[in-house]
């Protein structure tokens, strides 16, 4: 299925269910999400962005100083390394995430940033009301899986496998749904 | 533990992995230093580059934690640790969350370059693309350091 261009795995469909309005199809859904979020980006002022990315680098720094750029092979096992474009990357998924929430007035504490030995990165959130796992995989085409939960709440459960043009949108969505 | 012939080693059927039997697997510094609580367990251990066809682990019928840390290229505990998964809530688990997993005897008869001789070696079987997040995060809610193998910070 396609979507402005984007490809969209059959599976999602169904499963960003939970996050449609009343009478919204997913690809109303979608074109709100994307709407809202260039209208977002474009109206966002430089020093409020500057500001929640200085947030952001300074939460995650020593994660930084001890991860990215570490060479393959780091384990001894064939362990894959993690570049600086990754972490920019994600920094820039992040971003959009703490933009929306910003634009709504809602708060989230920063994530976990965690390294794997493929070389992906996870981001954990992991808090007394919800916990949400982002599985970040340096290529840019294979698809960002998520799985959160809203404590007490099985019916906001999100298990999505998403591109990453859409990942930061479902992510915002659904923390705004829950917070 | 010790084997007179490798090459005789079978390989058990899953219903032997009984519920007080446990997996230990290797966790590397990288992994962990980040952690802010090393008292827990964090969902960025439970993948791996090396088996492609499963989550390599070993089984306590034939090895110890000690055997699993030895068998890493480092054997200091300020850089690895050693992590247990109990069988019995791995089971629980699977029923409860209703995921495509097993546990798959794989023992190693013979040794090249990348891999040592090993009967316990086993692979968690059915983590794949499209469960592997929810997997990550169902099985760090049940593993646990193995006594005495948690990493020196």
């Amino acid at each position: 299925m396609t979507h402005k261009f984007i490809d969209i795995p059959e599976e999602t469909y169904i499963r960003l269910t939970e996050l449609k309005r009343v009478n919204e199809t997913i690809p109303d859904l979608l074109t709100r999400l994307i709407a809202s979020s260039n209208d977002l980006k474009e109206g966002l002022s430089e020093p409020i962005r500057n500001k929640i990315i200085d947030k952001l680098n300074l939460a995650l720094k020593k994660f930084k100083e001890d991860t990215i750029n570490l060479q393959d092979d780091w384990d001894g096992q064939g362990s894959k390394g993690f570049s600086e474009e990754l972490w920019q990357n994600v920094i820039d998924f992040l971003l959009l995430i703490y933009i929306e929430l910003h634009a709504e007035d809602l708060e989230a504490p920063f994530p976990l940033v965690l390294p794997n030995v493929d070389g992906s990165l996870d981001i954990d959130w992991e808090t007394e009301s919800f916990e949400l796992l982002i599985n970040f995989p340096p290529d840019p085409e294979e698809l960002i899986h998520m799985f959160g939960e809203k404590m007490g709440s099985p019916k906001n459960e999100l298990d999505v496998r998403i591109n990453r043009e859409l990942a930061s949108l479902v992510v915002s969505e659904w923390l705004k749904k829950i917070l | 533990m010790v084997e007179k012939d490798p090459l005789s080693w079978k390989t058990e059927p899953s219903e032997n992995y009984l519920d007080d039997h446990f997996l230990y697997r290797g966790v590397h510094k990288v992994l962990w230093k980040n952690w802010p609580d090393l008292n827990r367990i964090y969902p960025n251990f439970f993948i791996t580059s090396q088996a492609k066809e499963g989550l390599s682990v070993d089984w306590s019928k034939y090895a110890t934690p000690l055997f699993t840390l030895n068998h890493l290229p480092d054997l200091s505990l300020e850089i690895n640790g050693i992590v247990e998964l109990n069988v019995g809530n791995l089971k629980q688990l699977i029923i409860n969350a209703n995921l495509p997993i097993n546990i798959q005897h794989d023992p190693i008869g013979t040794q090249n370059k990348d891999q040592r001789i090993n009967r316990a070696h086993s692979l968690i079987i059915g983590i794949n693309k499209m469960n592997k997040t929810k997997v990550k995060r169902f099985f760090s809610k049940i593993a646990k350091w193995a006594k005495d193998m948690a990493p020196f910070s």
